[in-house]
């Protein structure tokens, strides 16, 4: 559904164990919209598939596990080269 | 009785009342005016009150959306009571308070209980707080006082350290001399009461029931006389 507007080199990032190509310059939301992601979360409260929506940093639809932490706004947060993004499932859980 | 969390080693006592709870603001907003609707109320925004009026048992407050009468008129409107009360023939002492909280992120059910600064909503989120500054009606926040709270917090709980905060904010109360709600009548203008609370949300049920129906019915509550603002005044020297 999206494009990119311009060809640029690529690093490659990890999206749920699988590789992408994807530019310097983008957001993790950004990216992921680019890839056809059909969604990033689920919702806390009833477990409703969400994604990226504001693209600003205020909706906190975009809330992903990026590099192992969790409830990370994604449309804030550029991609860096070996980067690791989990769909955020549901509510998150507090270390023991 | 809180066995979802670790609570931290400088934590050296509590107490608890079980008649403590919590009330979810945004929810309590939604209800209040879904309820005063059915009721056939309306509401009114962007009507600032500039004056009232009494004639033959009836107010009238002049808005910048236009005149509303009635036989009733009830000064619910936070640190705007002070300019409205002299026009009814009501004192209200009250004055402004800062209190600055703040919100994380949204994390799996921990806190079974509310607990005075740190309290976990329906939905997840943790509220910390709050302060006691009075600085007027400045409704800013300090970095020496949201990391005061902040810190506080993982001394009570260290596992939400790691949680990240969201939002931060200065809200400015609405207090009395003895930080008690007023309840009133004026002896002037019966008719026109008052009704102020820090806050509106704690004291919801008895807004919404006892204060209601002493304003409406006229059925004063037990005791309701402690709450007129006359508990102010000095007796006169004998």
């Amino acid at each position: 559904m999206f494009r990119r507007l311009h060809d640029a080199a690529k690093i490659a990032i990890e999206f749920e164990g699988r590789i992408l190509q994807v530019a310097p310059h983008e957001t993790v939301a950004a990216a992921l919209l680019a890839d056809g992601a059909e969604h990033t979360r689920t919702t806390p409260v009833t477990g409703a598939p969400r994604a990226p929506y504001c693209m600003m940093g205020v909706c906190f639809d975009c809330l992903m596990e990026i590099d192992g932490i969790p409830n990370r706004q994604a449309c804030m947060t550029r991609v860096q080269d070996g980067m690791k993004v989990r769909r955020q499932d549901g509510v998150r859980r507090l270390e023991p | 009785m809180l066995p979802n969390i670790r609570i931290g080693n400088e934590v050296v006592g509590a107490s608890f009342c079980p008649d403590d709870g919590h009330v979810n603001p945004l929810r309590l907003l939604r209800a209040l005016h879904r309820g005063f609707l059915r009721l056939g109320g309306q509401y009114r925004s962007c009507c600032e009150v500039v004056n009232i009026s009494h004639e033959y048992h009836r107010f009238t407050a002049e808005t910048s959306g236009g005149n509303f009468t009635a036989p009733k008129i009830v000064l619910a409107a936070g640190h705007g009571i002070s300019t409205l009360a002299p026009m009814v023939g009501l004192r209200v002492p009250i004055r402004p308070q800062r209190g600055q909280v703040l919100i994380t992120e949204r994390i799996e059910a921990r806190l079974n209980l509310p607990i005075t600064d740190v309290r976990q909503t329906d939905e997840g989120g943790l509220q910390f707080g709050t302060t006691e500054e009075d600085i007027g009606f400045n409704d800013g926040t300090t970095l020496i006082d949201t990391s005061r709270i902040a810190r506080r917090a993982v001394q009570f709980f260290p596992q939400l350290a790691s949680v990240r905060l969201v939002r931060n904010w200065g809200c400015v109360r609405v207090l009395t001399p003895d930080k008690c709600a007023i309840y009133d009548e004026s002896e002037s203008h019966p008719g026109a009461f008052v009704a102020t609370s820090h806050s509106g949300v704690t004291l919801a049920a008895a807004n919404a029931y006892r204060a209601a129906e002493w304003i409406a019915d006229g059925v004063t509550p037990p005791d309701f006389g402690t709450f007129s603002a006359r508990r102010f005044d000095v007796p006169a020297a004998a």
